[in-house]
């Protein structure tokens, strides 16, 4: 037989190779939904197996989402009892199921996103990551919304309500004007959180710390994130001063400021090319998070969101949230890990 | 895999197209992704990269009814994102067409259907998705330079011919089914091509060998095959 013509692909071969069809498994129920695809709850029909089935929306302009492929990466390399385990990708026409365990849920980062922001950025990532240090100190989900509005609301409450003085163009974001809070609500992270004594001590404190920086509102309020490998100078073991609730909560130190903006440090393709250097300003800050000192904590009031509510399966009952995350090393975090944790 | 299953056991050899001409093109998909990389601007170790998914592609799919250029460019296209260099998927399509057909893109789509260019994406994307199962979206590949360079380093700065000689010969090896078969040992085999070649005594390093996990028949097999590439 002749060599296969240009163009030729025999898409109907019997795929004794590789992976399975969907039809493997039957789907029992939606469980979520979001920008990512939905997920549902199915039972492989050979065995009986509940699994959690995960659906990735092939995009017709850039093929396989680059964002899945990373998850698929990163999600084989993760051995832990904590975290999710991908059993599985499987097929269907035209679009791609991945399917993991069940019994852990995933929190969704949204963040100022919920506002109608249409940029993502860094900063974004990093209040996601907030997030996920309030819930490991926390125990459970922080900002438990059944809906959108209700997720902010649980936001405001927790951090604080959003205005022109925390958060400079706040009030250009196109659905700030029909979620505003009606009442002005001070915020009380540091008292929420205040109250959890089952970390170490000095880990809980410097968490602490990082939690309330990470969660800052304005993006230039944020602390940068770092790339792999890497560690926040108060993550570092060392004579960082532990942090308590009645002292100044900026933990304001050379180790703070990098010697220059970190662009794109997720990558390319992660985030939106925009004319600035440093990528994080996308609230129509200056300066970027190099410019100058971090503002002082009252202005930089926290807002954002987290996983989202019941996402288990139902009667898996799996919390998933290891409370002081035993796993995570005080000396390296990196973003690496901190998917590790994201993902449990 | 060892190279007898390879040759024996490939899906091509059903179609009766035997390992020699098999082995042509393997070198022609290579060649391809090499100069379409390129001009993607694209890091070797991406295009390596594709070249492995390719050649991973076809142990398991057969050359009979499966364009070896569509694969290819489909398989650079996904190892680009895979490795966090992606390219914009039309950019690839357009350089991948001006290569195939030699033509410049404009000229091109006066000889061409007008839909052909969004045939031709639809194509490819099929192609992309096609890997991915087919490979069961196993995307890591471990490339031997690494480990070439950190071993050999330890010999000293004076030795930079004698690395980049190796380094070379990793490089065409890519062509090969090597990668198939061995994982880091290939940076052993070029190693000792290198030195050889070179006439460097790497033997008098004696913890040499080891650092590099390999086994005296290894190293014989792996260099014996480099050798063959040219």
């Amino acid at each position: 037989m002749a060599i296969a013509g240009a163009g030729q692909l025999n898409l109907h071969e019997s795929p004794c190779w590789g992976s399975r069809s969907v039809d493997c498994f039957e789907k029992l129920e939606q469980i979520s939904e979001g920008t990512y695809g939905q997920v549902y709850m199915a039972r492989e029909i050979k065995t009986g197996e509940i699994v959690a089935l995960k659906k990735i929306r092939m995009d017709n302009e850039r093929g396989f989402p680059i964002t899945a492929i990373r998850e698929i990466k990163i999600l084989k390399k993760l051995h832990h009892e904590n975290v999710i385990k991908l059993k599985e990708s499987v097929t269907s026409q035209g679009a791609k199921d991945e399917q993991g365990r069940p019994g852990k849920c995933c929190p969704i980062p949204i963040n100022n996103l919920l506002l109608g922001a249409t940029k993502y950025s860094p900063a974004v990532d990093m209040w996601s990551v907030g997030c996920i240090f309030a819930e490991l100190l926390h125990g459970k989900l922080i900002f438990p919304g059944k809906d959108e509005p209700e997720q902010l609301n649980k936001i405001f409450e927790l951090c604080g309500a959003p205005d022109e003085v925390n958060w400079p163009g706040v009030s250009k974001i196109p659905w700030y004007n029909n979620f505003k809070p009606t009442r002005p609500m001070k915020r009380r992270l540091r008292e929420a959180l205040g109250n959890q004594e089952k970390a170490p001590a000095t880990a809980t404190t410097r968490r602490k710390g990082q939690t309330t920086e990470i969660t800052a509102f304005t993006a230039s309020c944020r602390l940068p994130p770092i790339q792999s490998g890497q560690a926040h100078a108060q993550m570092r073991p060392g004579p960082n001063p532990p942090l308590h609730g009645s002292q100044p909560p900026v933990a304001a130190g050379p180790g703070h400021h990098h010697g220059k903006p970190r662009g794109p440090a997720g990558g390319p393709g992660r985030y939106p090319a925009n004319g600035t250097n440093g990528g994080f300003n996308h609230q129509n800050h200056g300066g970027g998070y190099s410019s100058g000192p971090y503002p002082p904590q009252g202005r930089g009031a926290p807002y954002g969101s987290s996983g989202m509510p019941g996402a288990g399966p139902r009667g898996s009952g799996g919390s998933g949230y290891g409370v002081g995350a035993p796993n995570y090393s005080q000396d390296g975090p990196t973003e690496v890990l901190v998917l590790d944790v994201a993902l449990t | 895999m060892s190279k007898d299953e390879i040759e024996l056991c490939s899906p091509s050899r059903r179609d009766g197209i035997d390992s020699l001409r098999e082995t042509h093109l393997r070198y022609s998909y290579c060649a391809f992704i090499q100069n379409l990389g390129l001009q993607l601007e694209l890091p070797q170790t991406t295009i390596g990269t594709a070249m492995v998914l390719c050649h991973r592609f076809f142990v398991r799919r057969s050359h009979a009814c499966h364009d070896r250029f569509l694969i290819a460019t489909a398989a650079l296209f996904l190892a680009a994102k895979s490795e966090e260099m992606p390219r914009p998927l039309n950019n690839v399509l357009r350089t991948s067409c001006e290569i195939l057909h030699k033509q410049d893109i404009t000229f091109l789509s006066y000889l061409l259907p007008v839909d052909w260019f969004e045939q031709y994406r639809e194509r490819v994307t099929e192609a992309e998705q096609m890997i991915l199962t087919t490979l069961n979206f196993e995307l890591n590949v471990e490339h031997p330079y690494d480990p070439l360079t950190s071993v050999l380093n330890k010999l000293g700065p004076s030795q930079t011919v004698l690395v980049n000689l190796a380094l070379n010969l990793v490089s065409e090896g890519l062509r090969s089914s090597l990668w198939l078969q061995f994982k880091p040992h290939i940076a052993a085999g070029a190693a000792y091509l290198a030195a050889k070649f070179l006439n460097f005594d790497l033997d008098s390093y004696h913890n040499m060998w080891r650092e590099f996990q390999t086994t005296p028949a290894i190293l014989q097999d792996v260099s014996q095959q480099l050798m063959e590439l040219f």
